[in-house]
């Protein structure tokens, strides 16, 4: 019985050219299309973004150098110390660090460009730059203190963007973090005499979720859009099903089938089953295309096919739930509000359109636990190589979402005699 | 066979069937009379067993459906006044999912297809999808499905409705054919007198939820044993003539359905002169002036003071 349902459905989509137009087609166009079109941004190459940053120093970093070497002198007897101080200090005076590695490293030198000014062409610098980093006095002096005396002097580098630059002034901000970020670990190496590159692997390490880090492969653009529209337009899948019951019971079919003495748990049962088989036909038409006309190919085609059932399950649940909905409320505003906003809004923060998650890890945290978001990390983990284990809690997410709102459409389901 | 007793449903404040007593017998043709929104649609949910009734009870064999609607529901055929098909599926893949659905299979599912196809005349049709057909092809479909499982007995609901003479002659032809050859028990609804006149046995008429009258076509034909009806044919009908009509104290009832006026009236009245003087009073032409064996649409007009399909 629960097959016959099934099979209607399918039956059903096959005869609406429209509907398989936007299910399928328009995955595979938009994946030939993002695909083409951003491959240079995707495929490492340098973006074509230009860079002026200004550097206003309050302080002389020489003298600063100097002025703590000096004090060095007076405090600590043993010479030998000082001099490993002095012969380190071209490795830590934070100036040269934020000027040589952090803005002028290879990979940025051709983006950004430096430029020293004066307190007085400060405000004009506001307008000719991306940025202005603005260095106190004393910063060296105090950094170096911090560093090699234990000192916790609050530091703090006061930076002023161009608001009309601001794709240059976030990656100057997220470029300044990650300065933040090195000189805290090498204050923390420093106080506890570690070795700064262990802390780093182990930080890392810390930060298993940052798929990159334990990148083996890399992802192309065409690698994206592909698990990118393919996650995105499996939701799809929920919403036209949905829109498909509703019309049964609108023409009153729903009630032609419980006059056949079937259960409505059978007929719930039955949209949940054709919610998971067309997501799996779907993602396979999708990958399979890919995988011939784009050359998309997948490390370990297995675990790809297990997790692509875990997504289908939560594509399952998602399409009952709307069913159950528009029973509920005699109409189908839900189901079109889903298709309308919600899925672009989900594919936004899942990482769709592009990968969102990197601007913000609030965003990445949010991408994660919309299905699509968390199918995105995972397909991209397994076209990385890495095993099906490492997507493991994708595995429990996906399964766990459908079976939660499996569980809330049968709550929700009109219960007997209550559907009209 | 089936009871239904003091059926009652309420939406709300609203109570759209009151305190329906209703009973049909094996074989029979009954039929459920009333104009839009009698509840003749809440009563036949009702007694198929799709709304639970707010009061009341439906009987099948003498026991309660509330609880255990299955047996009626094995037995019952139901078309609906909406055309609850699937429209981009052909004839045959609608009575496949249908019938499978009612656990046929194989070659019983085709054969029983087959012979309803014949039964409604789309058998030449059945690999054309739906929305293709005409509207009485769709509501002969609507019938066939409803007949896939041999049905004992079957509710329709407005079988005809907005369809053409041809469909719906054929469509009335069938019934009463089912009913004389499987001798197949049928509940039929319909505001189209003239329909339930030619099929049913037994009439319920039914007017803002509640039974106004009851019996066979003869015993409620002869409410207006007392009584005649005259249909005037006028040119244009005015408003003066029909305030003259109304303040005749010899008129019991009137109805007006586009340039034909009905009057109710005592059989022993002679109204010719009267009807005549009044035309001329208001500068009517009347173009006929004829008086009429009482039909079921005069007995409602009679009951309820309107028109079945105003």
């Amino acid at each position: 019985m629960v097959w016959t349902i099934v099979k209607k459905q399918l039956l059903l989509l096959w005869r609406n050219p429209l509907h398989l137009l936007l299910l399928l087609g328009l995955p595979i166009v938009l994946i030939f299309i993002l695909g083409t079109g951003l491959s240079g941004l995707m495929n490492q190459e340098t973006p074509d973004v230009d860079i002026r940053v200004a550097i206003l120093n309050h302080g002389d970093e020489k003298q600063e150098i100097a002025r703590f070497l000096k004090e060095m002198e007076e405090t600590v007897r043993e010479q030998v110390s000082i001099t490993e101080i002095e012969e380190s200090m071209d490795n830590v005076a934070p100036m040269k660090m934020l000027e040589n590695e952090v803005l002028g490293n290879d990979a940025l030198k051709e983006m950004i460009e430096v430029g020293y000014i004066k307190e007085k062409d400060k405000e004009a610098a506001l307008q000719d730059y991306t940025a202005v980093i603005e260095i106190p006095e004393d910063f060296t002096y105090h950094f170096l203190q911090n560093m090699f005396l234990e000192n916790e002097i609050d530091l703090e580098l006061v930076v002023h963007g161009n608001k009309e630059s601001s794709l240059g002034f976030s990656i100057v901000q997220s470029l300044l973090q990650r300065f933040e970020e090195n000189y805290a670990l090498g204050q923390l190496s420093a106080n506890y005499d570690l070795d700064e590159h262990v802390l780093q692997s182990d930080g890392e390490e810390v930060f298993g979720e940052i798929t990159s880090v334990n990148q083996e492969k890399p992802v192309q653009a065409k690698h994206y859009y592909t698990v990118a529209m393919a996650v995105m337009n499996v939701l799809f899948i929920a919403s036209t099903i949905s829109f498909y019951t509703f019309e049964e019971k609108r023409l009153l079919v729903f009630d032609r089938i419980l006059l056949a003495n079937v259960s409505r748990w059978k007929y719930f049962f039955g949209i949940f089953l054709s919610g998971i088989i067309l997501a799996l036909v779907q993602l396979g038409i999708i990958f399979g295309f890919s995988r011939i006309f784009f050359g998309v190919s997948w490390p370990n085609p297995s675990d790809m096919m297990i997790f692509t059932f875990a997504l289908s399950i939560a594509i399952g649940g998602l399409t009952v739930f709307l069913t159950s909905i528009n029973y509920r409320l005699h109409s189908e505003v839900v189901t079109t509000i889903f298709s309308s906003i919600i899925i672009y809004v989900m594919a936004l923060l899942g990482g769709s359109f592009f990968p969102i998650g990197q601007f913000s890890d609030v965003i990445s945290s949010l991408g994660n636990v919309t299905p699509n978001g968390a199918a995105l990390s995972a397909y991209l983990n397994l076209l990385r190589g890495n095993s099906l284990a490492s997507v493991s809690n994708y595995i429990y997410f996906l399964i766990g979402f459908g079976l939660v709102f499996l569980l809330l459409a049968m709550m929700t389901f009109p219960k007997r005699r209550e559907s009209r | 066979m089936i009871e239904l007793v003091n059926l009652t449903k309420k939406y709300k404040q609203n109570n759209a069937v009151k305190n329906l007593n209703m009973f049909i017998e094996k074989g029979e043709m009954v039929g459920l009379l009333g104009p839009n929104g009698a509840g003749k649609s809440t009563a036949i949910s009702m007694l198929s067993s799709l709304i639970e009734p707010s009061e009341g009870d439906v009987l099948f064999q003498g026991k309660s459906i509330l609880k255990r609607p299955e047996a009626l529901r094995k037995i019952t055929g139901i078309v609906p006044q909406e055309i609850a098909l699937y429209e981009d599926l052909t004839a045959q893949e609608n009575m496949e999912f249908f019938g499978r659905l009612y656990q046929l299979r194989g070659k019983q599912l085709q054969g029983k297809i087959t012979e309803v196809l014949e039964l409604t005349g789309l058998i030449e049709r059945r690999k054309e999808v739906v929305k293709t057909f005409s509207g009485g092809m769709k509501r002969r479909l609507n019938i066939g499905v409803a007949m896939l499982h041999n049905p004992e007995f079957l509710i329709m609901d407005e079988p005809t409705v907005g369809i053409d003479p041809q469909s719906r002659s054929y469509i009335l032809e069938t019934v009463k054919r089912l009913n004389k050859e499987r001798n197949m028990t049928v509940l039929y609804t319909s505001h189209y007198m003239e329909e339930v006149e030619f099929l049913c046995d037994r009439i319920y008429i039914l007017d803002k939820g509640s039974l106004i009258a009851s019996g066979t076509t003869n015993e409620i034909k002869q409410i207006l044993s007392a009584e005649k009806t005259i249909q005037l044919e006028v040119e244009q009908v005015k408003s003066e003539l029909l305030t003259l009509l109304k303040e005749d104290p010899s008129v019991n009832r009137l109805s007006v359905h586009e340039k034909t006026i009905t009057l109710i009236l005592p059989k022993e009245v002679d109204v010719f002169a009267k009807l005549t003087h009044y035309a001329e009073q208001t500068n009517t032409n009347l173009k006929s002036i004829t008086t009429e064996v009482p039909t079921l649409e005069d007995v409602f007009l009679h009951l309820t003071g309107r028109g079945l399909r105003d």
